[in-house]
């Protein structure tokens, strides 16, 4: 779960690969006051957080599918969502992938927001899945 | 340690129940997961919820999409005083797969992402909610059941519910 206390996006990149043409997304959108949204394009995006609330904090659930093969490119299945009573009424669920265009093997991830830092409280665990 | 879910409860009822409660849960894991199959006698809109620490205020809020068999539509919800973590609808044989984030944490609200199929109004539907407890407490207990004060409709005989914990 993490947050920055600001609006901002989450990245996420691998192999210190930041280009964002090496990326494409696509994100189903549900706001709070019921408007739906599709969004794509050639960002690392991965999630949207704009709270301010210091209890509140983002939960990203990131699948990385067959992180290690080396002849494919890399897919991400991204489900989040965070709601926000106070002090603004806010929330936005977000379903969707992104893929690195890359056939090579993970060795690295990074996750990152477009604005502002981590706050103290985030917690991220990556898990390896048994094959 | 390899990582795994671990099985703490698993009930598969044998009569009628109101609800299902799992107290005195485990500090030591780093998320929880609750698994549902079963029916129950909820009619029209009611739901089933989840409540955490046996808190049936309206402490709970909620947003996502729900889409049923038959309709080309996908349609969006919220709510923000809910008396619990929404997980859908309630009559015929359903599905909940429920993620609960950091239950244990004490600086944060808790999140929870529900994946369900569900059945409302003679309609089956896919029924996705986040929802946000708002409350730091890290949560000891959690009681899955259907709408009501404090529980109205019965979770049916042959309902299986079980709860696991996300290693860290």
């Amino acid at each position: 779960m993490v947050s920055t206390g600001v609006e901002t996006d989450y990245y996420m990149s691998f192999n210190s690969d930041e280009t964002n043409g090496n990326y494409r997304y696509s994100i189903f959108q549900t706001l709070i006051n019921g408007n739906k949204y599709i969004f794509n394009g050639d960002t690392r995006f991965i999630a949207y957080d704009n709270t301010d609330n210091s209890s509140v904090f983002v939960p990203i659930d990131a699948w990385i599918i067959d992180y290690a093969r080396t002849d494919w490119y890399k897919q991400v299945l991204i489900e989040t969502g965070w709601f926000q009573q106070t002090p603004t009424q806010r929330g936005s669920q977000n379903k969707g992938s992104l893929m690195w265009e890359s056939n090579s093997a993970i060795s690295s991830i990074k996750i990152s927001p477009t604005s502002g830092n981590f706050k103290s409280g985030c917690r991220l665990s990556l898990y390896g899945v048994k094959g | 340690m390899p990582v795994q879910y671990q099985k703490l409860a698993d009930y598969t009822l044998t009569s009628n129940v109101y609800n299902v409660t799992f107290s005195s849960i485990s500090q030591d894991y780093r998320d929880l997961v609750l698994v549902y199959t079963g029916s129950g006698t909820a009619t029209g809109s009611n739901e089933h919820k989840i409540r955490f620490n046996n808190d049936s205020g309206g402490n709970y809020g909620y947003l996502g999409s729900y889409s049923q068999q038959g309709s080309n539509t996908l349609t969006g919800f919220s709510g923000s005083a809910n008396t619990g973590a929404p997980m859908g609808g309630q009559a015929a044989d359903i599905t909940h797969y429920v993620y609960i984030f950091d239950y244990s944490a004490t600086n944060k609200h808790k999140a929870v992402i529900t994946r369900g199929i569900t059945y409302t109004g003679g309609y089956n539907e896919i029924y996705n909610p986040v929802s946000h407890w708002r409350d730091n407490s890290a949560v000891t207990s959690l009681t899955f059941a259907s709408d009501g004060s404090p529980y109205g409709y019965y979770l049916r005989t042959g309902t299986r519910i079980s709860l696991y914990g996300v290693s860290a």
